[in-house]
């Protein structure tokens, strides 16, 4: 079994040494936005390669969990203990952060994240995948003049290569997708565990200035000191609520570009590298990078039950926790 | 925001596909996988009731059999200790019968004796005194009659007697 392991990781990193040698991929135009895949079109709508590449993961993720859990044993083996694994050392997680009556509510967003940007994430890893693509005239002419080298096999001179894959991850629309679903869902919970009032009442807090100006525990009419004093800190609880109100919405935007910036980096380094130095070279970086796509898929789901959690736990349970 | 690619077609299309993936794991992953941790839980709680069950079954079988076993060697140590009682008071019966039997033949034995002794006395006296008639009547040479002999024999019996 271990001989046999090592046979094919020696054939493998043969094979790709060989290949990086004598074919040439052509270096992709480097763009923050996914690229609008030529003569391709739905309903008027551009298809870009990042939207084929989520479906393809879609399709990937739901054939998958069919086959594999079609015909569940109770003793599990082989994928169905895989997915088995995955799913209830995330359901362990969730269990741990969340009440346990919330804790199967929130699994479906935070799970479904997690399998999606994990799959997207080593998508765009798959190597060779870059080299895929259409050859089009560039849309600028300086870019041209710079894609000119290095030499180019696939593409006829002067044109560049237009992926047909690109990791959904980086693309913005997508992670701005799950950014909302994930904020309109904790709104939803928070709403739903707190009522309309008790939720809103975690954002705009003025018992602190109001208490100012009643009399104190004792009954007595607060002097001049007192009052000022309540009333600074109630303004500052009065502030930070408000912080927090907005801090809601730059959830969304953090949430976006995280998970944006991280996978586009990635994909970015290893492309450059890969063109830039010898294979061996860039074979670390990679490893990394599916290290990373990994990790980024766990703070996801992390950060989602996370929000979820803080959600759903009312004002004054959360000053007790500081 | 057109410069990053966001585009409102794309966000709705990917928040299709969003939703469509949602709705398929939940069907196809979660749903099943929950019910079958589920299932396999109460399984494994099943198993190690009926374990439970089976032990607790199993000691209280155990200690029935250690009663009856228990109780079963009383009974016997019981039953040996009556038997070795009965055999000693047997023992001891047979044991005086047979003291008796011959203190009997002792008893018999010694008066057989007695009178066998007594009977060879007697006749040893008459087979003198009548030795010593006869004797005496050869040497006095004469004949005693009948009735001195009878007086003689008489006196001799009865001196021999003293």
């Amino acid at each position: 079994m271990k001989g046999k392991g090592l046979l094919y990781t020696a054939i493998s990193l043969v094979i790709l040494v060989l290949s990086m040698k004598y074919l040439k991929f052509e270096l992709p135009i480097i763009s923050v936005s996914a690229e609008k895949l030529p003569h391709m079109s739905l309903l008027g709508m551009p298809i870009t390669n990042s939207l084929l590449t989520a479906w393809v993961v879609t399709i990937i993720l739901i054939v998958g969990a069919y086959l594999i859990t079609r015909d569940m044993k109770m003793v599990p083996s082989g994928m169905q203990n895989v997915l088995e694994l995955f799913f209830e050392y995330l359901f362990g997680v969730i269990e741990g952060m969340a009440p346990s009556q919330w804790a199967k509510r929130f699994v479906l967003i935070p799970m479904t994240i997690f399998f999606y940007v994990l799959v997207s994430n080593w998508f765009g890893l798959l190597p060779g995948l870059a080299g895929i693509g259409f050859c089009e005239e560039p849309p600028h002419a300086e870019t041209a003049a710079e894609m000119a080298h290095p030499s180019i096999v696939g593409c006829a001179e002067g044109e560049v290569i237009v992926p047909l894959f690109r990791s959904p991850s980086s693309d913005l629309n997508n992670t701005l997708v799950l950014a909302l679903i994930t904020q309109i869902a904790a709104q939803v919970f928070g709403f739903w565990a707190l009522g309309f009032g008790g939720y809103m009442g975690k954002f705009f807090i003025f018992d602190g200035i109001l208490k100012a100006f009643k009399p104190d525990e004792h009954g007595n009419r607060r002097n001049g000191k007192a009052m000022f004093g309540q009333l600074a800190m109630g303004t500052i609880e009065m502030l930070v609520g408000l912080l927090e109100f907005l801090s809601e919405f730059t959830k969304v935007i953090a949430y976006t570009f995280r998970l944006f910036g991280n996978i586009f980096a990635g994909e970015v380094m290893i492309i450059v590298l890969t063109f830039l130095v010898p294979t061996f070279i860039a074979l670390p970086s990679l490893g990394l990078e599916v290290f990373v796509g990994l990790v980024q898929a766990f703070v996801f789901f992390i950060l989602s039950v996370a929000f979820y959690t803080l959600a759903i736990t009312p004002h004054h349970q959360e000053d007790g926790a500081h | 925001m057109a410069a990053l690619g966001f585009d409102l077609k794309l966000i709705i299309a990917y928040t299709i596909n969003f939703v469509i993936l949602m709705v398929a794991l939940r069907a196809f992953a979660y749903k099943p996988i929950m019910e079958m941790l589920e299932k396999r839980k109460s399984e494994i709680a099943n198993g190690l009731a009926a374990a439970e069950k089976v032990r607790e079954k199993a000691e209280l079988e155990r200690a029935k059999f250690q009663e009856e076993l228990e109780k079963a060697r009383r009974a016997s140590q019981e039953e040996a200790a009556k038997i070795a009682q009965a055999t000693a008071g047997m023992r001891e019966q047979i044991l005086e019968k047979a003291r008796q039997e011959a203190e009997e033949i002792k008893a018999k034995a010694r008066a057989e004796i007695e009178a066998e002794r007594q009977a060879a006395q007697a006749e040893i006296r008459r087979q003198l005194a009548e030795l010593t008639v006869e004797l005496t009547r050869k040497m006095v040479g004469q004949t005693v009659d009948e009735g001195k002999q009878h007086e003689l024999i008489g006196q001799f019996l009865s001196e021999m007697g003293d």
